[in-house]
């Protein structure tokens, strides 16, 4: 990098990613970066491993005193709604519509699609917040 | 300066929404994410306006809507939540919400909203068109708000004896309740006033 070029900042760092609308993130946080990046930081750490509890709960099935998956994918959703993470928030949606059905055929091809939008954002926030 | 209260029970929506209003000068006066909490903060407080997401864990918002209109406060209330199925935007609006925003609205959305509300004007925005239904088309309108209350309870999974005392009402009138809308309702077993409960979108969509 050049010595003049001042670094580019997390949010610079993922802007045109895949799945990653930082224009709306900023807004749904007033246009604050500082707060943005800072709560990116909190979902990186709040949800790594999300899909792997929602495909344990399914497994665990309904009334075992396990986690719900719905709830799960209900949180993951409104935290990845909130900071522009579309794909994780599209992917979680799809599990959250399906959930009540833990047995529906589709559930398996959707908790993956959840794995492979999740492993993607959070590669790209340990990337852009350097974690 | 315009005092509000935030009902959310995920953090990183709760901190999003205090940067924006905050950035905005408005006064965040408390925040809950429990029913409970919420129902004595906001009377204590009495900030100028709620902005309340109706998916609280095992509770929803809508019982906190309920509770502050037996109340009667002069609070207003703005519903910020995930779900677009317009019986919650109607049953919101029954329930004496002023304005119902979708989450994933920019912060100059929600601002606007707060300003309609706050201002004497309803704000209803979303896929749910403007959350009116023909009474008729809404099995559900034909309940009272009370039994509504009781369904939504009831299919959460609480007994009677559980839902008796968050009421205040002895088992017997909860009974009476249960028994009253589920004969509205066409449903003869809790199975199928689940069943019903799901087609109709009370439970079918967790209500952040």
């Amino acid at each position: 990098m050049d010595a003049s070029t001042p670094p580019r900042s997390p949010t610079d760092h993922l802007r045109g990613s895949d799945g990653i609308d930082t224009d709306a993130g900023l807004a749904a946080v007033g246009g604050r970066t500082a707060v943005y990046e800072r709560l990116l930081g909190v979902f990186l750490r709040a949800h790594d491993g999300d899909a792997a509890r929602i495909a344990q709960a399914l497994d665990g099935g309904a009334g075992n005193g396990g986690a719900d998956p719905r709830a799960l994918a209900h949180r993951l959703r409104g935290s990845a709604a909130t900071l522009g993470l579309v794909a994780v928030e599209q992917a979680a949606a799809a599990i959250e519509r399906t959930a009540p059905d833990a047995e529906a055929a589709e559930m398996p091809q959707r908790v993956a699609e959840l794995q492979v939008a999740l492993d993607a954002a959070l590669a790209r926030l340990r990337e852009a917040l350097g974690g | 300066m315009t005092r509000l209260y935030l009902v959310e029970d995920h953090t990183i929506v709760r901190e999003g929404l205090r940067a924006v209003l905050e950035a905005a000068g408005l006064q965040v006066v408390g925040e809950s994410a429990q029913v409970a909490q919420a129902l004595d903060d906001i009377t204590r407080l009495r900030p100028d306006l709620v902005l309340l997401d109706l998916g609280l864990g095992e509770r929803s918002g809508l019982d906190l809507l309920t509770h502050l209109r037996e109340r009667s406060l002069p609070t207003r209330v703005l519903v910020l939540t995930v779900s677009d199925r317009p019986w919650h935007m109607a049953e919101a609006m029954r329930l004496g919400a002023a304005g119902y925003v979708l989450k994933g609205a920019s912060g100059e959305e929600v601002l606007r909203a707060i300003h309609d509300v706050l201002h004497g004007r309803r704000h209803f925005k979303g896929s749910g068109a403007q959350g009116d239904r023909a009474p008729g088309a809404d099995p559900m309108a034909t309940l009272s708000a009370r039994e509504r209350q009781i369904m939504r309870m009831v299919v959460s999974g609480m007994s009677s004896a559980a839902v008796a005392q968050e009421l205040n009402l002895s088992p017997k009138t909860v009974d009476t309740y249960r028994s009253r809308l589920m004969s509205k309702l066409g449903v003869h077993d809790l199975a199928n006033l689940v069943r019903v409960a799901v087609r109709l979108g009370v439970i079918d969509d967790t209500t952040g």
